[in-house]
């Protein structure tokens, strides 16, 4: 099966009525969702929208209230384990251990992951090199930028070679060169058959790099199909036209504008 | 300017450097600080009570005899608030300046830096007067009113003697305080931020150890203080600084107690002792001024030099420089030596995690010197225990010794156990779980090779020079050898029952009140049996032998515990502790 995924062969992920509750209050309401192998499905919603619960679910790390979640046809719940050892997860929050280095962090990700130590070694170095942040490779990570220890991040989502990544705002805090190179490598690992998932804000990425777009507000799907299919049947110019047509309630020029006034009160 | 920026900083202050020890995701600050205060007060109201049963049940307390025990107990009263107000600002040590999320966060606000500084300081004061205040309430109250209630006091009398002994408890908590604010200040002024960053760590465990050892030492050394210290001319007494305060006390509200009536029919030998206490106490009053003299030049010269370090280091924004990688090689020579004796990779990744976490994070290393001190003033203890026995004087003096060991060894190895169940950084957890293959057995088998390494073998190498000395050179090695097996053997059975990840999990107390006493009881009954057997063994030849059934038991054990988990079971990550009204049986 691993064998077949690999190949683009595999059902990928798939979400089925995810729901997820706290204290009554539903936060993500009957979410369906699939992501095939070679497929970047981008995840737009405004602040609140659910993202990230979503996101959190999908990975397992949360349970969800109702609704199930399937890679390759079978429940992730049924073996977790199993199909973490298939995931590689760039969560929202960069948080790392501060008192590991670059260097360390990612060999204990890939230890645990159980890569041959020579292998890991050459991946890591070169992960490193890549993001231009080897000649740090050994300072603590409490002492990395936010672009930094981003890269650390994506580093150690790629190390085990996923068959499904989840990307939840990987942009953030990445310099513009970067930005382009995280671009560019989803592009290509979904062309290698990686079913990837990817959770952002900026408009402008999710266009250009998803085969399809789903736009959550207020923890349900508002929109779920490509970019350009969703620009002609919204008769809009732009994925962020339609965009604000679908979860934008206000004007943002009379918000923006509003703001100013307040920004400019006097007693 | 207006005082509210500072009033706000400081409150700022003050909650984050409560908050910054938060292990559990569950944690509660209200009800962590509830209990703590209350653990404090309680402590403080027992101590008093039990240090005045030798008044209140004394039928011939004499003033003169209640003044002189009066020194004793007064010493350590003095020295438990200073070391104790030590060892909580050095368990803050990291919060003791501006750290680099301050710098960036409030760098930015139009707020002058004296501001920011001031109010820092102010917070770090009032964190200190608040521990020094739950601390010291009780026995300020209640301890000078149960030492004087038979004798004749007025009222007036015995609210001095509350005053007095509540001002000078404070002072030595402030003593205490100020002189770990000017430690830390005075290194970061001479080596510099970059130096000072790297060293900090080392100097804060090196502080915490010996200020520890001094607190658990303080009943033996109190003992002393009244036969010894406190003869005229005593150059000992001006080397301790809660004598200072004590000096300060008797020249404040001495003479209320040794000059009180005696009454007029008195038995001829509580006369006699009165008279004999009366000369003690005078003899030492000559030392009484040139210590109080002392206390407050002391007090008075280490608050000004912490104030100036923290004004002078503090007098930038500047956010500490990130600590430098170590040596490359000797990490390097580590891991080689490490993949070769270690082959599992999640092994492997387990045991270079534990040496990490238990060396660089804060709260592990606090963990690590806490046992530390523990295991050397309880050596400390099993040496004095050793000396002072009557019966069978070299054996019982060479079990004292060798009870050393096996004492440091449990201690740290305990605490090695209790540092395993805190999560190395709780919002990083999720890193390790998602990873995470299924089975904990790995995992907990590289934690133990990681503290075997670190809390067994370090310490049975460091003391072999120790042993080399008192012992013969053979001897020596056998008991390094018993060592490294007995330690094996308790690191072994401390591991059973954890079902856990470690260092990844949130972190749950444990029943201390239930499992406390009967660990402190088992482990009293094992090194003191361990240490008696090893002495027989080395008496009579059969050390290679008892090495050899240590080795049979660390066997057993392990085979236990390898039945005991040939099954995964299920444990959650992130366990919520049952509510406070659930413990206390009120739902």
């Amino acid at each position: 099966m691993i064998g077949a995924s690999r190949n683009g062969g595999g059902r990928g992920l798939e979400a089925r009525a995810l729901t997820k509750r706290y204290a009554s209050v539903a936060v993500v309401r009957g979410v369906d969702l699939v992501v095939r192998p070679g497929e970047v499905i981008g995840c737009l919603g405004p602040n609140g929208s659910g993202k990230t619960t979503t996101v959190r679910m999908l990975t397992g790390l949360t349970e969800p209230s109702e609704g199930t979640v399937l890679h390759d046809g079978r429940n992730i719940y049924g073996d977790l384990v199993a199909f973490r050892r298939r995931i590689g997860y760039v969560p929202e929050e960069a948080h790392l251990y501060p008192f590991l280095s670059g260097r360390e962090y990612l060999e204990l990700v890939g230890r645990l992951r159980e890569l041959p130590v020579a292998l890991l070694d050459k991946k890591i170095v070169s992960l490193l090199e890549l993001f231009g942040i080897l000649s740090a490779a050994d300072q603590p990570l409490s002492g990395y930028s936010k672009g930094m220890k981003q890269k650390v991040l994506i580093s150690a989502a790629l190390l085990h070679d996923p068959d499904l990544l989840i990307l939840d705002e990987p942009e953030s805090g990445l310099d513009v060169t970067a930005v382009l190179v995280l671009r560019s490598l989803i592009m290509e690992l979904a062309r290698r058959g990686k079913a990837i998932l990817y959770s952002s804000h900026i408009m402008e990425s999710v266009e250009r790099v998803c085969s399809r777009v789903m736009v959550l507000h207020r923890g349900a799907v508002v929109a779920d199909d490509s970019a350009a299919n969703l620009r002609t049947l919204m008769s809009r110019d732009s994925l962020e036209a339609v965009f604000a047509e679908l979860v934008v309630q206000d004007n943002p020029a009379r918000t923006a504008s509003d703001i100013a006034d307040v920004a400019a009160m006097r007693v | 300017m207006s005082s509210e920026p500072r009033r706000l900083l400081t409150a700022h202050f003050l909650r984050r450097l409560i908050d910054d020890d938060l292990i559990s995701p569950n944690a509660d600050r209200h009800e962590s600080l509830s209990m703590f205060g209350a653990m404090l007060v309680s402590l403080g109201l027992f101590v008093s009570v039990l240090v005045s049963t030798k008044y209140l049940f004394n039928p011939y307390l004499t003033p003169a005899v209640a003044a002189l025990s009066a020194l004793f107990d007064r010493f350590m009263f003095t020295a438990a608030a200073m070391t104790a107000t030590a060892l909580v600002t050095l368990l803050v040590w990291d919060g003791l300046a501006i750290d680099a999320r301050d710098a960036s966060v409030l760098g930015a606000m139009p707020i002058r830096t004296r501001t920011i500084v001031a109010a820092k300081f102010s917070a770090l004061v009032r964190f200190a007067a608040m521990f020094a205040g739950a601390l010291n309430l009780a026995p300020s109250l209640i301890t000078p009113w149960l030492m004087a209630s038979k004798l004749p006091l007025s009222f007036v009398q015995l609210v001095l003697l509350i005053l007095a002994h509540a001002a000078v408890v404070t002072m030595a908590s402030a003593f205490g305080f100020f002189a770990v604010l000017a430690i830390r200040g005075l290194l970061q002024a001479v080596l510099g931020r970059t130096l000072f960053t790297r060293i900090a760590p080392a100097v804060q465990a090196a502080l915490l150890v010996s200020v520890a050892c001094a607190f658990l030492l303080l009943p033996v050394v109190a003992s002393r203080v009244s036969r010894t210290w406190l003869e005229p001319q005593s150059r000992a007494a001006m080397m301790a600084p809660p004598l200072w305060f004590v000096g300060l006390q008797e020249m404040m509200v001495g003479n209320i107690l040794v000059d009180l009536p005696r009454p007029r029919r008195l038995p001829a030998r509580i006369a006699e002792a009165d008279a004999r206490a009366t000369q003690l106490y005078r003899g030492a009053r000559p030392l009484f001024p040139s210590l109080a003299i002392t206390a407050a030049v002391k007090l008075t010269a280490v608050t000004v030099l912490a104030v100036l370090l923290f004004a002078w280091n503090n007098r930038r924004m500047v956010a500490p420089p990130p600590v430098a990688a170590g040596a490359a090689w000797l990490r390097r020579a580590i891991a080689a030596v490490a993949r070769g004796v270690i082959r599992h990779p999640e092994t492997q990744a387990s045991f270079f995690f534990t040496l990490q976490a238990v060396l660089r994070s804060p709260q592990h290393r606090l963990t690590t010197a806490a046992s530390l001190a523990f295991g050397l003033t309880a050596g400390v203890f099993a040496v004095a225990v050793g000396s002072a026995t009557t019966r069978g004087t070299a054996d019982a003096f060479a079990a004292g010794i060798l009870a050393v060991q096996p004492v440091l060894l449990t201690a740290l190895l305990a605490g090695f156990r209790h540092a395993v169940r805190m999560p190395a950084e709780l919002a990083a957890n999720w890193a390790v779980q998602v990873a995470w293959r299924g089975d904990t057995r790995p995992h907990i088998a590289g934690a133990k090779a990681a503290g075997a390494l670190l809390f067994i073998a370090v310490p049975v190498l460091a003391l072999v020079p120790f042993y080399w000395v008192m012992f013969t050179p053979p001897e020596a090695l056998a008991i390094a050898l018993c060592g490294l097996a007995g330690g094996a053997v308790v690191l072994e059975a401390i591991f059973l029952g954890y079902r856990k990840l470690p260092f990844a999990c949130g972190y749950l107390p444990g029943d201390v009140k239930t499992i406390g006493p009967i660990a402190f009881a088992a482990f009293v009954f094992f090194t003191y049996q361990f240490s008696h057997l090893e002495l027989a063994a080395l008496r009579t030849g059969g050390a290679p032998t008892f090495a050899v059934l240590l080795t049979g038991a660390f066997a057993t054990l392990r085979a236990v515990d390898a039945y005991r988990r040939r099954h995964p079971r299920p444990f959650e990550f992130d366990e919520m502790p049952e509510p406070p009204t659930q413990r206390l049986g009120l739902s």
